[in-house]
């Protein structure tokens, strides 16, 4: 008999006098859940930017994205709105979320009589947890479904790229664009940024998986550029990138840099098949960007176009103006020769003067205009007409033609957009001790990050807060510049703080060369008198409609002739648009009477 | 390890070996025909005695069905998966029931989950998770879930089901493509 | 006397799919003569949830809120093998002290499953009090799940690259206080069950295993170890960092069900040494190291199978990937398909009705992992 077993059981007694596990209900509060406990979820509605990436990874499609609002620049105005009775608190879309908007509270109570109360948008539907928000499973910063980090450019070193035009930046390796695509998650958000509308996440995503043909025949979908594009694009698309909210946006333009350096040989692998000609002509001054998209578009629509272009080489301020260690020749030649293969003529070295643009106006059934900004903008100073003040756009138009550039050893370059570094560039590869003038404060530049830092490493000094007030002869044949130090005042109603002048100081540069870069115009002089007195102007450019029209019949306009952002791709948009306005034009859908 | 698939090889014919990406981890395949023999031969030999399990996978593209049987030796401490293809048009094969009697639970679940019978197994067509079940084997690839309840138990106006979110992607970029 | 047939005298009988010893649902249709059973045959197919299937049509990440359903109390072993699957067929290596964490939950989720355990066997008894205990000093461990992971159930803490979350600050403490409690009351479930004179008539020369039978029908974990045999996962083939952690492997000689009681008590005492030792020898670092693009992870090409030691034993992954962004094939090896089928089968003929529910508790039955 086991007798110690029968009796020792009965020692359980002893727990009938301790306090039991349980909490007493509704006596007590409810427990309060731990910190990281995976509860309801709060969205924070303003750092949300509606990319969907949520729902992407919801394996129950609980979440579902929802207008809440119309789309803006990096927003898609979605926000995702969350079914309970799907959901399986598993927290993925937390640790997913680009922005960490999404994250989840300790609260796991929510008592409600209707079953569609379960159904909700968080931030924008509040349901009492937001004040909780301290709480719960949050993002954490070590851990990151998301690749945050940019696989590194390879640059030239800052002393040697000063020796000479080599380009500095030297493209992704094949294995670094693979895993620099990898990081999309495929959002869409960038084609709010980028003017042309690039099908980006799609080039990118055929990145990822190896295909570069398929890459490269989407990108030229809607650009006939890409490695210009690829290689000094204002990158609009990336300061919308959604991996940019913590990390480090996705290098969209090095990816196209990448794609289109595989292929010496456009012709072979771009499937461009122009349909056969149909009897209308478009006749197309300037061939920059604006003018080679439209060319290329519309050539392959079956319009015969004719560019005629002042410069030896088509390209327009992407060949003139872009220094060629950031754009060098053979990545032009090789662009422009594909767009002349579809059948495209350019007639080089042929400027276009009044009388032959009255000749083109009943020769072709359209024209396009796409002159862009080849004078640089005066300083409006005393003795500005000095013979040693230069235009930035004349002095790098002259280094890029190969014509040998005079500029001494001191070189002051006024001005802070990127046509200013360019110039401040491009004087210190010429042997110049060059640096910059400007007027406000580095932050407030206009010129590209990237661009400002590479003065950095070149050795290049930007003196800032600095108005230039009169240009005087100098000493030994140089050339003075006397300036007033600037005070920044913040105006009310003003988004930037303007410089203003500190009166009385005067200080001086004595250099060789005064460089100026504050600003490009438009030279208009081909158009014939009655023509320039008639079309509408916008302060200093044209007047274009939503379809690239002019307020001339059958002149269409675009590029920097007609937008402000004065950039590259923005002048392909509007080549875009200008296909697409005067396809319909030609089509009898929209004509100057009903404009 | 290489010495016994050597020995292996000396009697049997290995259409495919390969390592797994541990250290104790085989993969063999081998014909189909010979698999009893070899299963046989692993067990009272090479002390494979464990069978862990039974598996099957469709290789649809392939019309191939793939048995593998996850074999473990005490004394060697190797795991080894030995795979055999068998037509996806004719899904028979013969059962290993005498080798390992647990395989009877094995081979009834590949029989009503891929439709794969096992000659002598006399218990394989009693219901496994499934009862009165008429459609096609439900893990072959070619069966559509979705079409499945949608048809037996009705579209359940569910909104979140058809929602996709390349849909939705593809929604606002065309919206700011038209602008 | 009329005589009777055979077939006159047997009765058949439905037990299930409802047993509160049996996590989730199953049935056994058994047939009786007298008091004693002649066959059983076993039923699953009750929460039959599709796991596998839905597996396919998935990602690779979205597969963890499906794996740590597939047994409901150890969701840890679960996404453990699932993870350390699809590392092997990636290539990923995650950081020493993911590792050791990993090890740490995975000890903890054992624990809390043969808490339960405990709370199974004593029900299925009539011993009351029993599972009261045990499930609320359970729950204590799943304070500390909850803690750790922000679930108390599902957890979808261990992912491929490492674990969620870092330890929070003072948790280690927080695991030796329950450790310490769990300790000290080992003695008082030693006096109220395991000693307990009902509990040892009711299952020593119960289910009585022949030791012959282990290899020849796959059984694996404590009903292996109480027929003498050495198998487990974490000596023959160490995952994580059961490698560097002292233990010895227990084993019974009984091969009857108090055999198996007795390993499990026995466990949960090592369990809690383990956990110790984790916590003293845990290594300082990361505990995640970056995933490709989760949202378009393609995995090579490939096929493993991966287990780990589960409180029923040998717990499998079979993982066949065909380099696409979601798995070809995952089988799972339900641990206890052999003991629930064929062991039970052979255990069944000439035991006693009574018996027969406190036989598939101690056997660790889990239709979940059956029919995932």
């Amino acid at each position: 008999m086991d007798i110690k077993g029968i009796l020792k059981p009965l020692t359980a007694w002893k727990r009938a006098f301790q306090p039991p596990h349980t909490i007493e209900v509704p006596n007590k509060r409810t427990r309060e859940a731990a910190e990281r406990y995976r509860g309801f979820h709060v969205n924070d509605i303003d750092k949300c930017i509606g990319c969907g990436t949520c729902a992407a990874i919801c394996e129950n499609e609980a979440i579902k994205m929802v207008k809440v609002k119309d789309p803006q620049k990096g927003d898609s105005g979605y926000r995702p709105r969350i079914d309970y009775g799907r959901c399986c608190w598993c927290a993925l879309c937390v640790d997913v979320c680009p922005t960490g908007s999404l994250e989840m509270t300790n609260e796991y109570t929510w008592v409600r009589e209707s079953a569609d109360d379960f159904v909700f948008i968080p931030g924008v539907d509040k349901i009492g947890h937001e004040e909780k928000k301290d709480k719960g499973y949050k993002k954490h910063e070590k851990l990151n479904f998301l690749n945050l980090e940019r696989v590194p450019m390879r640059e030239l070193d800052g002393k040697e790229r000063v020796k000479s035009f080599a380009e500095v930046v030297l493209g992704y390796m094949e294995e670094e664009a693979r895993k620099e695509a990898e990081r999309c998650i495929g959002c869409g958000l960038c084609i709010s940024g980028c003017p042309a509308r690039m099908h980006i996440p799609d080039y990118i995503r055929a990145i990822a998986e190896g295909d570069d043909v398929k890459s490269l025949n989407i990108i030229y979908e809607n650009n006939p550029m890409p490695e210009m594009c690829g290689k000094v694009c204002t990158r609009r698309c990336e300061f919308e990138c959604s991996l940019g909210h913590l990390g480090e946006p996705v290098a969209i333009r090095w990816l196209k840099r990448y794609v289109v350096e595989q292929f010496d040989d456009l012709k072979k692998f771009v499937k461009a098949e122009p349909q056969p000609l149909n009897g209308k002509k478009v006749g197309i001054v300037g061939a920059g960007p604006a003018g080679l998209t439209a060319a290329y578009y519309l050539r392959l629509k079956g319009y015969e176009t004719e560019i005629f272009e002042a410069a030896p080489k088509a390209g327009g301020m992407t060949f003139l103006g872009i220094p060629k260690y950031r754009f060098p020749i053979p990545s032009l030649d090789k662009q422009v020769e594909l767009i002349e293969s579809v059948g495209v003529k350019i007639h080089y070295n042929s400027p276009v003067t009044p009388d032959k643009f009255e000749k083109m106006l009943k020769e072709y059934d359209a024209v396009f205009i796409a002159t862009g900004l080849p004078k640089g903008m005066s300083m409006r100073i005393e003795g500005e007409d000095h013979p040693q003040v230069i235009y930035a756009i004349d002095f790098l138009r002259k280094v890029n033609l190969g014509e040998k550039v005079e500029i001494g050893k001191d070189v002051v370059v006024v001005g802070g957009g990127n046509v200013a570094i360019d110039a401040v560039r491009v004087a210190k590869r010429l042997g110049a001790n060059s640096f910059i003038a400007y007027r406000r404060r580095v932050v407030d530049m206009p010129a590209d990050e990237e661009e400002i830092e590479a003065t950095e490493h070149e050795g290049i000094p930007i003196y800032t807060q600095i108005i230039p007030l009169r240009v005087e002869d100098g000493p030994d044949g140089k050339v003075k510049l006397i300036y007033g130090k600037a005070k920044m005042v913040q105006k009310e109603g003003e988004r930037r703080p303007r410089p203003v002048l500190i009166e009385g100081e005067e200080y001086e540069y004595v250099v060789d060369r005064i460089i100026v870069a504050i600003g490009q115009q438009p030279e208009l002089s081909y158009l014939p008198e009655e023509i320039k007195n008639k079309i509408e102007m916008n302060r200093r450019l044209i007047k274009v409609n939503e379809r690239q029209m002019t307020s001339i019949e059958k002149v269409f306009a675009g590029g920097d002739l007609t937008n402000w952002t004065a950039d590259a791709i923005s002048a392909i948009a509007d080549g875009m648009r200008a296909v697409k306005g005067i396809e319909m034009f030609l089509n009898g859908e929209l004509s100057w009477e009903k404009k | 390890m290489e010495d016994l698939i050597k020995r292996l090889e000396s009697i049997f014919k290995i259409v495919e070996k390969k390592r797994g990406k541990r250290d104790n981890l085989w993969i063999l395949e081998v014909e189909k025909d010979s698999l009893h023999a070899v299963l046989s031969y692993l067990k009272d030999n090479e002390s494979f005695r464990h069978l862990a399990l039974i598996s099957c996978v469709d290789w649809i593209e392939n019309n191939k069905f793939q048995l593998s049987y996850i074999l473990w030796s005490y004394q060697k401490r190797q795991n080894l998966i030995v795979k055999i293809f068998i037509d996806r048009d004719k899904p028979e094969f013969k059962t290993v029931l005498n080798l390992f009697p647990q395989a009877e639970i094995y081979e009834r679940e590949i029989r009503e989950l891929y439709g794969v019978t096992f000659e002598g197994n006399p218990t394989q067509f009693e219901d496994f998770v499934l009862e009165d079940w008429e459609e096609m084997p439900p893990m072959r690839r070619d069966f559509d879930t979705l079409k499945y309840s949608q048809e037996k138990y009705g579209d359940r106006d569910s909104e979140v089901l058809k929602t996709n979110i390349r849909k939705i992607i593809s929604d606002y970029t065309d919206e700011w493509r038209r602008k | 006397m009329k005589k009777f047939s055979k077939e006159d005298r047997e009765v058949k009988l439905f037990v299930g799919p409802q047993h509160p010893g049996v996590t989730g649902n199953m049935s056994f249709e058994i047939t009786l003569e007298g008091d004693i059973l002649t066959s059983v045959k076993t039923h699953v197919g009750y929460l039959h949830r599709a796991f596998e299937k839905l597996m396919e049509r998935r990602l690779f990440i979205q597969n963890f809120p499906l794996v740590c359903r597939i047994c409901v109390p150890e969701s840890d072993t679960n996404e453990e093998n699932y993870a350390r699957a699809l590392e092997e067929l990636a290539g990923i290596e995650i950081p020493e002290r993911a590792k050791w964490i990993r090890t740490l939950v995975l000890e903890l989720s054992r624990l809390q499953m043969f808490m339960r355990w405990i709370g199974g066997i004593a029900g299925t008894m009539g011993l009351g009090t029993a599972p009261q205990w045990s499930v609320g000093d359970r729950d204590y461990i799943l304070d500390l799940f909850e803690e750790l992971t922000g679930g108390r159930i599902y957890h979808i803490y261990i992912l491929p690259g490492g674990v969620r979350r870092d330890l929070p600050e003072g948790f280690e403490e927080r695991v030796l206080k329950v450790m310490d409690y769990l300790e000290k009351k080992l003695p008082d479930y030693d006096a109220l069950i395991f000693e307990n004179a009902v509990f040892k008539k009711r299952l020593k020369g119960i289910a009585k295993i022949d030791p012959s039978w282990v290899e020849e029908i796959g059984v694996t974990g404590p009903v292996a170890r109480a027929c003498g045999f050495p198998f487990d996962v974490r000596k023959e083939q160490p995952y994580e960092v059961y490698d560097k952690l002292d233990f010895e492997i227990i084993t019974e000689t009984g091969c009857d069900l108090y055999a198996m009681a007795m390993v499990r008590r026995r466990e949960i005492e090592l369990s809690i040494k383990l956990i110790r030792q984790i916590i003293d020898r845990m290594p300082k670092g990361d505990v995640w190291t970056h995933l490709p693009n989760v949202l378009y992870w393609k995995i090579p090409a490939g096929e493993t199978y991966v287990k780990t030691e589960a409180t029923r034993g040998e717990f499998g992954y079979y993982v066949v990937t065909d380099g696409s962004d979601k798995p070809r094939r995952v089988h799972v090896r339900g641990v206890s398909t052999p003991h629930a089928y064929t062991l039970l089968e052979r255990l069944v003929p000439g035991m006693n009705i009574s018996d027969f529910s406190v036989a598939i508790v101690g056997l660790q039955t889990c239709p979940p992992e059956i029919e995932r």
